[in-house]
């Protein structure tokens, strides 16, 4: 039956339309006259052909500066020796415990000689030889 | 799709009559029988078919080129114009009901004495109107008119899947309407 359905639609083809019909319908078309686009409508239409061509750019430096934004950072080799978050924090204890050392060391001298320097200042029968403190 | 077709629709977009006219010449009958197909009244179906043509002329400046074939746009047209014709009808005449002094359709081919199931154009459209206006199109312009399913797609705005899909399931209704009488009962 489906065969005998399109054979059928088929020979529809025959229908036509009919002369007169044809040249009154072209007479009264040409008569009209032709429509230009709005700007609205030549704005829509642009947009809509040129927005996956903006999407596509956009995307494309996108991803550009994020290569070259990653490749920048892996090739610093700023933190190429502590990439490890322990290894960071050691190294950071690490620093401050010695700066804080020196600085106690640095006090703790400075402290013994300033003393010493006031001992030989209160007693008035030996002069400070200047020599003995400054190295 | 025309020979050239896209040197006619250039030479359209820049106002020259001859181009429209020889477009109009080719594809003035496929419309025409989409759209009685559809609408089932030769005067219905003749101004609505010079509407087509004649919203194409007039705003063929904003037709775009873009490699697809010129009947697309015109079957986009020619679907619009057919589904606000029925929002305007509401209710549609079925075609037993067809006025007696409207004027049949000639056919050029005795098409009764060439069936075995004796199943007519008459009948074939009559029941066509059960089915959804997507089914309706995607068979008039497959079987009747030839076009791929390609341009089919183009015309109705759909993926070739869904075309493809759509004409499976409406010649299986057809199918069905045809056995029922042509009805949905």
């Amino acid at each position: 039956m489906e065969e005998q359905i399109l054979k059928i639609l088929r020979q529809g083809r025959s229908i036509e339309p009919s002369g007169d019909f044809k040249e009154r319908s072209r007479r009264l078309i040409f008569l009209a006259p032709q429509r230009k686009p709005s700007i609205f409508e030549m704005a829509r239409a642009s947009l809509l052909e040129n927005f996956s061509l903006s999407l596509s750019l956009t995307l494309a430096a996108f991803m550009i500066f994020a290569i070259i934004g990653g490749f920048g950072y892996w090739n610093s080799g700023e933190d190429a020796t502590a990439l490890n978050g322990q290894d960071i924090k050691a190294e950071a204890e690490k620093l401050d415990f010695q700066i804080q050392l020196k600085e106690a060391q640095y006090f703790t001298q400075s402290a013994d000689e300033i003393a010493a320097l006031l001992n030989e200042i209160k007693r008035p029968e030996s002069k400070p030889s200047g020599n003995d403190l400054i190295n | 799709m025309l020979e050239d077709e896209d040197k006619l629709i250039r030479g359209a977009k820049q106002g020259k009559n001859e181009c429209f006219d020889k477009l109009y010449s080719h594809y003035l009958p496929p419309i025409y029988r989409f759209i009685y197909m559809k609408v089932s009244r030769r005067e219905e179906a003749e101004d609505l078919t010079h509407e087509v043509f004649l919203n194409a002329w007039q705003n063929v400046k904003g037709y775009k080129l873009q490699g697809f074939p010129f009947s697309s746009w015109l079957y986009q047209i020619a679907r619009n114009r057919v589904i606000d014709y029925y929002r305007l009808q509401k209710n549609h005449v079925p075609i037993e009901m067809v006025d007696a002094d409207a004027e049949p359709v000639k056919f050029q081919s005795s098409i009764e004495t060439e069936l075995d199931l004796g199943i007519s154009l008459e009948k074939v459209r009559f029941a066509m109107q059960g089915l959804s206006q997507d089914q309706q199109d995607v068979l008039l312009m497959r079987f009747m008119e030839d076009l791929s399913h390609e341009e089919i797609a183009l015309a109705m705005k759909k993926s070739e899947g869904a075309v493809r899909l759509i004409q499976h399931r409406a010649i299986n209704e057809l199918k069905k309407l045809l056995n029922n009488g042509g009805t949905n009962s």
